[in-house]
């Protein structure tokens, strides 16, 4: 978080981690397709040729002023391909809250769980306590044949007071609650 | 109860810091950023631009080669960028570890001046970023629970 006191702004950092196509890029995406154009700035992306996040997505929401503060947030998401590991831990620098996106298919569950031991240990590279930290979790693509039931998923990725929420990040659901509730994690923890 | 705010005086020093090196280096526009991204003070024909997207990519720019450095066995990150374009060009400077220093210039000016001039300022800023340094720990005072509760309000708003 940085507060700009002079132009009384809150700027808080909230990234999207999770194991590659799991729908990180698709939540940012529906996120800037439905905020107020006058509250949103450009979504940036940092992709390969094949449309798969390179570096990170990026975009501002802001809000208007609250007790005499702007809030800002800051959403980014990770490249999840394994190759992209360095780019992941850049782009958690300076967090304050994650969410995990994980992919709900069946095949999935191992690099679902791959994905979210990196996050603890890119945490944990950058001085952070991954049982403290602001994390909300989400279970994607509840549409597709041959997912895991919500008991498994939560059982292998899920740990005490963690939010969790289902989605279909390609028809927007469950998108704009996730967002929400890591923005109220982080700023509850405060 | 108003929280406790750093003084004034240090944004007017870190504004007529960049206002200087915008108008000694004849820049296009002048941006302060930490490392993560966040921006913290622009100067300068920024309107035109996106700042807090610039402000983010940069300090991507930057993390990158200081990783780019190290993978090379280099002891310490690249203290500056530039990049030249057909139009205008940009210099990235790191401010100490936790600040950068963003300049973007046209024809009117030159890589050699805008460089001279960044190092003053790089210099000036490192003081005031050391007296901004224990404020940062207490930016959360700022932010309590009634806050948050009309940050969730607002944010139902923002939705369309
Ligand atoms: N059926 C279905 N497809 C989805 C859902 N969410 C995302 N997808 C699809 O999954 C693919 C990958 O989505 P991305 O958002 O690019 O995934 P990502 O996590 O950003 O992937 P990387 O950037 O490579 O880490 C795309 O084809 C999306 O359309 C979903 O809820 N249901
Ligand atoms: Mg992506």
């Amino acid at each position: 978080m940085f507060i700009n006191w002079k132009l009384r702004e809150v700027n808080l950092k909230i990234v999207y981690y999770g194991p590659a196509l799991s729908g990180k890029t698709t939540n940012i995406e529906y996120i800037h397709a439905r905020t107020n154009p006058e509250l949103r700035g450009e979504l940036i992306s940092l992709k390969t040729r094949g449309d798969r996040t390179l570096y990170f997505d990026f975009m501002q929401l802001e809000l208007g002023r609250i007790k005499g503060l702007k809030p800002k947030f800051n959403l980014y998401t990770v490249p999840g391909q394994p190759c992209y590991v360095a780019s992941r831990r850049l782009v958690l620098q300076g967090a304050d809250g994650v969410v995990y996106v994980a992919d709900s298919q069946l095949n999935r569950i191992k690099a679902n769980i791959v994905a979210l031991r990196s996050l603890d240990d890119n945490l944990r590279a950058l001085g952070l306590s991954p049982m403290d930290f602001p994390l909300v979790l989400q279970y994607n693509k509840r549409d597709l044949p041959g997912i895991a039931p919500i008991a498994l998923l939560r059982m292998q990725l899920a740990r005490d007071g963690v939010p969790q929420f289902q989605s279909v990040a390609t028809e927007g659901v469950g998108v704009l609650e996730t967002l929400k509730a890591a923005i109220n994690m982080v700023l509850s923890r405060m | 109860m108003e929280p406790m705010n750093p003084p004034d005086a240090l944004f007017v020093r870190i504004d007529d810091c960049l206002e200087r090196l915008l108008d000694r280096s004849r820049a296009v526009c002048v941006l302060l950023a930490d490392t993560s991204g966040q921006l913290i003070g622009e100067t300068g024909k920024g309107a035109e631009l996106d700042t807090p997207a610039l402000a983010a990519v940069t300090a991507g720019n930057m993390a990158a080669t200081a990783e780019v450095a190290r993978q090379m066995g280099e002891v310490a990150p690249f203290s500056y960028l530039f990049h030249e374009g057909q139009k205008r060009s940009i210099y990235i400077s790191a401010v100490g570890e936790t600040l950068l220093l963003v300049i973007i210039f046209d024809e009117l000016s030159q890589v050699g001046l805008v460089r001279i001039f960044a190092r003053l300022a790089v210099n000036e800023l490192l003081d005031v970023a050391a007296e901004l340094e224990p404020w940062f720990e207490l930016a959360s005072s700022v932010v309590d629970r009634e806050f948050g509760e009309a940050v969730a309000e607002g944010l139902d708003e923002a939705f369309i």
